[in-house]
Parts: C-alpha cells; structure tokens; sequence
C-alpha cells in the first residue's frame, strides 16, 4: 500500500487516524493501535516480510538489553548485535548477487544455483534505524535502554518511514512515544501541504518522467546522443522528484500523527559544492554515516589522507546500502571521488578566481557552482540507473560519442507533446519552489493566509494531483495503440 | 473551543471529501469512450430486456468480423456482439453474466480466439477497456481481480487513476455521451472498417493436427462460459472467424476441438473454409487481421445460413420493440 492509494486513503488512514487520535489520553493505548498500524501497513507489501523485520526488532532490543546489563563487555556485545543485524541486511539484499558473481568467476562445471531470497520491502531503512539504538546505547546517549518493547517496536516498524525512510534516530524518535498525541492544528495544515506537494512532484513530474527514461534506457543503442543527454538530465530530475516526494509523505503523515521526523531533501540541486550537496540530499542517511561510520573511523581528526580514505570508504558504504550491483558501488566512488578532488583542489580553484577576480560569493558564480555540482550528480545518477556497470559506460560511450544519426525518441515511448509540457511546466514550479524554500518555510508560510486561501491552494493542488498524476502506468497513448 | 477544534479538523476532511466526490463523479466523462469493450458493455445495458436472441461474445475477431446489420436487414435477427478488445475468456464469463441478468438468447457464438492468448493477465489499457464499463457489481469486482494483480486491484476498480490524464484530450464525443445525448440503445456492437489489405496471405492448416494446451486460466474461464450456458440452457456454439495469423492459431483450436467434442458443442472453424465462404480474396481484409466490411458481411451470412438457421430465430422486422435495430441499420 502506497500513500496515494486507494487502500491507504479511503480505507486505511481515516480509521486509524480516528482510532489513534481518540486515545491519545492513554499513551500505551494510543501506541497499541500504532504498532497495530504499523503491522497492517507493514503486511500489505507480505506478510512473510514481517518475520524479517521482528528479527531485527528482536536482535537490536535484546542487543541493547543485554549489552546495558554487562559493564564489562557492552561494547562487544554491542557490535556483535550490530553485526548481527547487518547480516540479516547482507543476507537478503547481496547473496543473490554474491552468488551470481561467483558464478561468473569459477566454471560452468562448479555454479552454484541460485535460492529465491526476495528482498523484504524496506530492509535498507529499518536494519539501519534500529541500528542506532545499539549505538546510542553505546555511545551513552541514554541513562538506560528501553524497558518498552512495544514501544521499540513501534519504532523500528513506524509505518510512514519504514518503506523508504527518512531514517530515524532512536532517541529522537522513542521519546516521542512516551507522551499521548493529540491533533495540532496548525501541524495539520503543515502536513497536509506537504503531502500535497510531495504527491505532486511524485506522480506528476516523477512517474511521467520515469516513462521516458524507462523506454531510453531498454534500448539505449537505437537513440540518438542528444536523446540521451536529455534522459541522463531527466532523470536527475526524476528521482529527486521520486524520493523528495515520497519523503515528504513519509514525514508529513508522521506530522500529521503528532511525531516529528526531519525533512530528508533540502533543495539539493541548489548545492554549490559536492559536500553541500550531500548535506541536502538524503539527509538522514548522510547523517548515519556520518556519525556511524565516519567519524569512529576517525573523520578528519586523524590526518588528510586518512580523512580522504575515510570519505570514499563512507560512499563506497553508501553506494553498497543502495544497491547490489557494482554500478551503484562505482556511483557511490564517483561520488567519493568528487569529495575528495573537491578538497586537494580547493586551493587551486581559490587561487584561481583571485588571479581572474571572480568573486566567489556573487549570484552568478553560485550559478556556475550549482550547474557544475548538477553536472558531476547527473554522470554519477547514470551508474546508479543503469541496470549494470557495461550498461552505464555504453550509455556514457554513446553520448560522448554525438552520433546524431539515430531517432530522437526512443521506439517504446508513451509520452505525447502534452505529456512533456506538463513535465516542462511542473519542473519549473518545483525549481521555484526550490528557490524559495531556500529562505523561506513555504509550507508554514501557507498557513498563514486566510482560510479561504489555504482551502483554495488544497484543493488546487488537489485536483492536479488528481488530474495530472501518473497511476497505474496506463498513459494516454495506451489506448491508440491497443487498437483492435 | 473543542468545538472549534473539531471544526478545524472535520472541514478539511470535508473538503477533501468533497474533492474527491466530485473526482468520482468525473469518472465516466474521463472513461475512454472504446467501442471495443467500455461502450459496447454500456449499450448492452441500455436494450430493452429479453430482446437479444442472439448474443455474440469474443475479441476484435467478433467484433469487426461479424456485422449485426447484416443480420437484421437481411434475416430480423435481433443480435448483440458484447466484444472487447483481445477479450480473455475471463472477462467474456463476466461480460455473460451482466448480459444474463437482463437478456435471455436464445443462441450464443463464442469466437474463440482468446485460446491463443497465453497472458496471466491482458495490459493495462485492455483491462481498462473490458472492465471499465461494467456496472459496480460482484461480477465487475470478480472481473477486475481476474484481471489484474493484487497492487493494481483498485485502479482498475475504480478506473480513475488508470485514464485521469484524459481531461486534456477530452473532446465533445465525451461530453456527449457524459450528458446522455448518444443513444446507446442503438449501439449493437458493431465495429467495421473498410478498405483492403493486399498483405494479408492466408495459409491452409487443414493438416495441422497438432494440438496445443491453452493457457489454464483461459481454458477454466471458457469451462465456466460451457458451464454457465449449459446451466442456464443456452446454446451455445464456438466458432472461430476467419483470422490471418492461423498457421500458430491453430494448434490450439485444435484443442478448442476436442474441448466442444467432450462437451457436445458445435464448433465451427473458419479458417477452415476459406473457398466455401469465398473469402480467399484480399479485398475482404482491413489490416493485417481483421475483415473489412464485405468481407464480414460474407462471414454474417455464412454464420446465418449455416448456424443460425437451425435455431428457429424469429424475425423481429416490424415489431416497434426491436425499432432500435432499424436505427442501428440506418446509423451503420
């Protein structure tokens, strides 16, 4: 179940918003029926996933129960818990892979057949989430761990995160918990704009454009090199759309349910430099590693070198967690690579506007920054989108290579000339949106207009959602060509 | 003040509720108005109860090879061709039992060319068309969960979310039939085109005996469609009508064959009797698969004179109950 769904928001949300809110006078009550919520929503992508997600729920709380209780090895016990987690997470999400590249190395005589392990919906995110409990654990963030098991459950299942994050905290979240929620209405209205608006780059800029860039790449050999340029851009756009929307409907129905989870895209192709961009982007996953990975690596307090191994083990980490072909390993060493060029030319680069006295603090030079950042982002999201790493290089090889002689549209396109005008104008308004944003809270802005105008701007947004969403993957042109 | 507070929850609610209200209520002036499937399921809806003595069901094979003006200029046969577009035999049981709740023929023809088919499950745009049109029912319930899988299951219930971007090429047919100006009682079923096709090459497979096995789901559908007509004492005949790509078609009519023996059906191949019909000639196809107008024409009259005729269908010329028929002769 999706949060634009039937399922979700005519039958699931309403009566679970009117139950949970009607109890908010007894906390455990109230709790009960968001860990009931959590199930339900959880079980609709299968149940047998469930099992998973209570192991890790099992392995992190008994983890963090154990390790409190022993002084001596709490720290072992710990990262035996952690290890432990992670390797439920590698179990699922890279035997299949595991297997398939010992396959491709040792002879045809010696393969080994491949299990059906399917990969539990949100894996990535929960194993993760409930990994910071044992770290906070350890790293005394708390004065002891959580008696509660119904409420840690509740946190590592919590339903509007759990498919794709923001990744939660475990002491930003569970204390939350401690207290009855009840209907702010000014949160209300905050959150409804953010669905709204999160719905709307999902399923009018994000689905019409994966349309696109779909049929690109099923058959990037039969296009010209302009088609591809533009799919590589395009798809820049699309999977920021994809995921800062889905996001921004994660945290405002959380919003809407009295918890607060931090916004996970801070309009990130407005970065000026790599590391910006980083700081806006998946903000929650930055974070874990950040604090996880890189800094009890050392960070930067153990030498310069030390600190660039540091940066690239982190998104080599990073590119794995996303995926588990060797594409998105290399997308997340570009995207280390990127960081620490940055830095050895740093120097360079400043000497270098002093000597042509280009001021780096002026309108136009944060321009040129942005665009070259949008740049070496959009080459790093062709081997994250690539089905694999030959298919990346081809897609680049075929671009560098400007053969304008093949078609402008790909052969399975389903997007008509009105299609791209929707994309065109709905990618500037989420561009302005951006710019503004960037200084300004819009949603809390919004609020305090006149009730007329809020109900106005609803049900505007509203009805282009309605009318302009993609759902379902039945375009227009669908019809003309199911001919007789 | 917890007055007020429940205001401010409760209008938004409503406000929202209203939305989407009135986004339902566009759901059929959004709906593609196809005549191959989501129009033709209305127009059965519109006839006059127990009028249709002959009911045709099937795909495109149906619908463009069979012409019910034929039938009723020439013999007063009262006849419907209740077709969808590449129609699976699970939404053909559908679509019967919709027709069964109002109408009782005294024949039907099943064209039996979705035992060809080997999907799980018709594309998007297909199950929207053979779907769509039916009326909120447990039959239109049962026909969307046959038709589709689980995530789909209410997109497709709903319709909505399958065709909304529709409302930028919504055009006056549209608007017409949202505000009832077509007459759907009319409307028979028909769809024709003229033109010829010199591409077309037809193949004997009178010596193909080899025999395929449909695809389950089709074959357990066209059980229950065996079923169903032998439960409400129907008969019911499967044909097949003529079709160019009949050299890998026919293996499983072969088995089609030996489903009508086991069940005592009369099936008539006619891509069997290309000389006997008289449609060797190019000039009566209008793409690479279907008939023109001739030549469906031609087909109609075989099917009259050698299947019809032994039912003792009454011919309904004159009779004001029927007059739609005359207005779907004059209208095609």
């Amino acid at each position: 179940m999706t949060f634009v769904s039937f399922e979700f928001c005519i039958l699931f949300f309403p009566i679970f918003f009117g139950l949970y809110f009607s109890t908010y006078k007894n906390v455990k009550t109230q709790n009960t029926i968001l860990l009931i919520g959590n199930i339900l929503f959880y079980s609709s992508y299968g149940l047998k996933y469930f099992f998973v997600l209570l192991l890790c729920t099992t392995i992190t709380y008994l983890g963090g129960m154990l390790g409190w209780k022993s002084k001596q090895n709490s720290n072992k016990i710990y990262f035996a818990s952690f290890i432990l987690n992670i390797f439920v997470l590698c179990l699922f999400k890279y035997f299949n892979s595991a297997i398939n590249i010992c396959n491709s190395i040792f002879p045809v005589s010696n393969t080994i057949s491949l299990p059906q392990i399917l990969l539990p919906t949100g894996i990535s995110f929960y194993v993760f989430q409930s990994s910071t409990y044992l770290f906070d654990l350890k790293n005394k963030k708390y004065d002891s761990p959580e008696r509660s098991l119904l409420d840690y459950f509740i946190f590592v299942s919590f339903f509007p995160t759990i498919v794709s994050g923001p990744i939660q905290r475990s002491r930003d979240l569970l204390p939350q918990l401690k207290k009855g929620r009840t209907i702010n209405y000014h949160e209300l209205q905050i959150s409804v704009l953010m669905f709204l608006y999160g719905a709307f780059i999902k399923y009018v800029i994000a689905d019409r454009i994966n349309e696109f860039t779909t049929s690109v790449y099923a058959d990037i050999d039969s296009v010209s090199s302009i088609t591809l340029l533009v799919c590589a851009f395009s798809y820049s756009i699309q999977i920021y759309a994809d995921f800062a929307g889905y996001s921004l409907m994660a945290v405002a129905v959380s919003k809407a349910l009295g918890i607060n989870v931090d916004e996970n895209f801070r309009q990130p192709y407005l970065a000026v430099t790599i590391p910006d961009f980083w700081r806006r982007w998946h903000i929650s996953l930055t974070s874990w590693l950040t604090e996880y990975i890189y800094i009890p690596l050392g960070g930067s307090r153990k030498g310069t070198a030390r600190k660039y191994l540091n940066i690239f083990i982190v998104f080599l980490i990073s590119g794995i967690w996303h995926g588990s072909t060797l594409s998105f390993v290399v997308w997340g060493g570009l995207h280390g690579f990127y960081q620490i060029f940055g830095y050895i030319t740093k120097p360079i680069r400043e000497k270098l506007c002093h000597a042509l006295r280009i001021n780096r603090d002026s309108a136009i030079y944060k321009y040129f920054q942005r665009i070259i950042v949008f740049v070496l982002v959009t080459i790093s999201w062709i081997f994250f989108r690539a089905d694999n790493l030959k298919q990346a290089f081809i897609f680049i090889k075929n671009i560098v290579h400007l053969d304008l002689s093949k078609g402008l549209i790909p052969q399975s396109n389903t997007l008509w000339a009105t299609d791209i005008i929707i994309i065109i104008i709905s990618v500037l308004v989420m561009f302005a949106f951006s710019l503004v944003k960037e200084n300004v809270d819009l949603f809390v802005k919004i609020t305090t207009l006149k009730f007329t105008y809020k109900v106005l701007i609803v049900i505007l947004m509203f009805f282009i959602i309605a009318f302009f969403g993609y759902f379902g993957g039945c375009s227009s042109s669908s019809f003309i060509y199911a001919g007789f | 003040m917890k007055s007020k507070k429940i205001k401010r929850v409760v209008i938004p609610i409503i406000i929202l509720s209203l939305c989407a209200l009135s986004v339902i209520s566009l759901n059929y002036m959004l709906m593609p108005k196809r005549t191959d499937g989501i129009i033709t399921i209305k127009s059965l809806y519109a006839q006059e109860d127990n009028t249709i003595d002959v009911l045709f069901l099937g795909s495109s094979y149906t619908g463009m090879n069979i012409d019910i003006a034929e039938l009723w200029s020439e013999y007063g046969y009262s006849a419907f061709n209740l077709w969808g577009s590449v129609q699976p035999f699970w939404n053909t049981y559908y679509f019967l039992l919709e027709a069964l709740k109002t109408q009782s023929p005294k024949v039907i023809l099943l064209d039996v060319y979705a035992a060809f088919q080997s999907f799980e499950y018709s594309d998007t745009a297909r199950q929207v068309t053979n779907t769509a049109g039916m009326k909120f029912s447990t039959n239109k319930i049962k026909a969307v969960m046959a038709s589709t899988d689980k995530s789909n299951f209410f997109n497709l219930l709903i319709g909505f979310p399958l065709y909304n971007n529709r409302i930028i090429e919504l055009n006056s047919e549209d608007w017409q039939y949202y505000f009832n100006k077509i007459d759907l009682k009319s409307l028979k079923g028909n769809s024709s085109r003229s033109g010829s096709n010199e591409a077309v090459v037809l193949e004997d497979v009178s010596e193909i005996n080899e025999v395929k096995h449909i695809h389950p789901k089709e074959k357990e559908y066209l059980l229950k469609i065996i079923q169903l007509c032998k439960l409400k004492n129907i008969p019911l005949v499967l044909i097949k009508t003529p079709s160019s790509e009949r050299v890998i078609e026919q293996p499983y009519y072969n088995e089609v064959k030996l489903i009508a023996q086991s069940n005592n059906l009369d099936f008539y191949n006619l891509n069997l009797l290309d000389t006997e019909i008289g449609l060797s000639s190019l000039d009566f196809w209008t793409d690479d698969c279907h008939l023109n107008t001739d030549g469906s024409k031609k087909i109609t009259r075989y099917i009259s004179e050698n299947i019809l005729s032994k039912y003792n269908l009454p011919n309904h010329k004159g009779d004001i109950m029927y007059s739609s028929w005359d207005k779907n002769c004059l209208e095609n």
